[in-house]
C-alpha cells in the first residue's frame, strides 16, 4: 500500500513542485514505485519540472469526468521507469476533498509512494490535497513570511488529523546562515516544532536547467523518507572555518 | 537564538493568540478581583493563551505577597 504524502507550504513559490519532482526522481532511482499527483489545478508545473510538458495524455479532470480510467491517465517517465505522473490541468478546476481522495485511493495499491503536489495557500485546493494524504512534507524557505505561512498550514493539517509531518527547508544560503543573516535550519525547526527531513541549498540557476537532477541534499531527504540512514545536508559547512570565511568574503565581494 | 528568531517567535505566537487585547484585559481584571479574595496581590496579573500542539494552554502569572486567611465552611 502506497504512502500518501502531501507536499505543501502555505506560501507560494517556495519550491513545492520542484521538491515533489526531485524527491520523486530520487525515490524512483532507488527503485521505488512513485506516482506524482499534480493537485495544483490551473498553476500546474510538475510536468515541466519532469520534462514531460510536451507529452499529451489525459489529466485528472478527464478521469473525474469519466473520459478515462486513472491507469490510462498515468504518464510514465521515459528516463525513470518506476516514476509516473498524474497530470493536473492548465485550467483551474474545482475539486473537493472527497473526490481527490477517492481518486488517490484507486492508485494506492500500485505504488510505494504517492506524492501530492499541493497548491499554495490554505484554501479549497490545499484542503483537497491534504485530505487525500496521510503524511505531510512542509516546504519552507528561510524567510519569516514563509515560516509564518508554513505554521498556519501545519496547524490546519494537524486539525485535519495529519500528524506525521516534517520540514524540507529549501533555498538555504550557507554563508548567510553563518553570518546570522538568515534563519538556520535549527531555528526553523524550533519555531515550527517539527523534525527536519532535509535542507536544500539555494541552487544557482536551478530554474534554468532543462532537466532536474536531485542534489545530494534531496537524495539525503529521500533516504530519510524511505526509513534509511538519517543524514541532513549542511549548507553552512563550506562557509565555516578558515576557508569558509574566505569563501564568504569572496561571495560578498561579487 | 538571536533577534531574528525572537521576532519570528513573537509573530507566530501572536498569530496563534485566540483572544484580542480588549477581551484579555477584561478577563485579567476579573481574575485579579477573584484572586484578591484569597491572595494579597502585588503588581498586575498577566494572562497568556497559546494554542499549541494539543489545544490551548492558559498561563496566569501574578506576584503574590501573601495568602489571605479565609475560612472554609463545612
Ligand atoms: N533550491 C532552489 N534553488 C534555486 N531555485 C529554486 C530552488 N527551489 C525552487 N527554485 C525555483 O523557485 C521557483 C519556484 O519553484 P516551484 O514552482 O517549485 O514553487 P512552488 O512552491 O511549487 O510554487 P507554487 O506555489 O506557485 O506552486 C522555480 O523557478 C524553481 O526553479
Ligand atoms: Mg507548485
Amino acid at each position: 500500500m502506497a504512502r500518501k504524502i502531501v507536499i505543501t507550504s502555505g506560501k507560494g513559490g517556495v519550491g513545492k513542485s520542484t521538491m515533489t519532482a526531485l524527491i520523486g526522481i530520487a525515490l524512483a532511482k532507488k527503485g521505488e514505485r512513485v506516482a506524482l499527483v499534480d493537485a495544483d489545478f490551473g498553476l500546474n508545473n510538475l510536468d515541466l519540472y519532469l520534462g514531460l510538458e510536451g507529452c499529451d495524455g489525459y489529466a485528472i479532470p478527464d478521469v473525474l469526468a469519466g473520459k478515462c480510467r486513472v491507469r490510462q491517465a498515468l504518464l510514465r517517465h521515459p528516463k525513470y521507469p518506476t516514476l509516473w505522473l498524474l497530470k493536473g490541468d492548465k485550467d483551474s478546476f474545482p475539486i473537493n476533498a472527497q473526490t481527490l481522495k477517492g481518486l488517490i485511493m484507486q492508485m494506492e495499491g500500485e505504488f510505494d509512494y504517492l506524492l501530492i503536489d499541493s497548491p499554495a495557500g490554505v484554501g479549497e485546493g490545499f484542503l483537497a490535497a491534504v485530505s487525500a494524504a496521510d503524511e505531510g512534507v512542509v516546504v519552507v524557505a528561510p524567510q519569516l513570511s514563509s515560516v509564518r505561512d508554513a505554521d498556519k498550514a501545519i496547524q490546519r493539517m494537524k486539525g485535519l488529523g495529519i500528524h506525521t509531518l516534517s520540514l524540507l527547508i529549501n533555498g538555504s544560503h550557507g554563508d548567510l546562515v553563518v553570518e546570522g543573516e538568515e534563519f538556520s535550519p535549527k531555528e526553523i525547526a524550533k519555531l515550527l516544532k517539527l523534525p527536519v527531513l532535509g535542507v536544500v541549498p539555494h541552487i544557482y540557476g536551478l530554474s534554468c536547467e532543462g532537466e532536474l537532477t536531485p542534489h545530494i541534499a534531496v537524495r539525503y531527504a529521500a533516504e530519510i523518507l524511505r526509513g534509511g540512514k538519517r543524514r541532513v545536508y549542511d549548507p553552512t559547512k563550506r562557509y565555516s572555518g578558515f576557508w569558509g570565511s574566505i569563501r564568504r568574503g569572496l561571495k560578498r565581494s561579487l | 537564538m538571536g533577534r531574528m528568531f525572537q521576532r519570528a517567535y513573537e509573530v507566530l505566537q501572536a498569530d496563534k493568540a485566540v483572544l484580542d487585547d480588549e477581551s484579555k484585559a477584561v478577563i485579567e481584571r476579573d481574575l485579579e478581583k477573584k484572586l484578591s479574595e484569597y491572595f494579597e496581590l502585588s503588581g498586575g496579573l498577566r494572562l497568556e493563551i497559546v494554542s499549541g500542539e494539543e489545544g490551548c494552554a492558559l498561563a496566569i502569572t501574578c506576584k503574590v505577597e501573601r495568602v489571605k486567611r479565609f475560612r472554609i465552611l463545612p
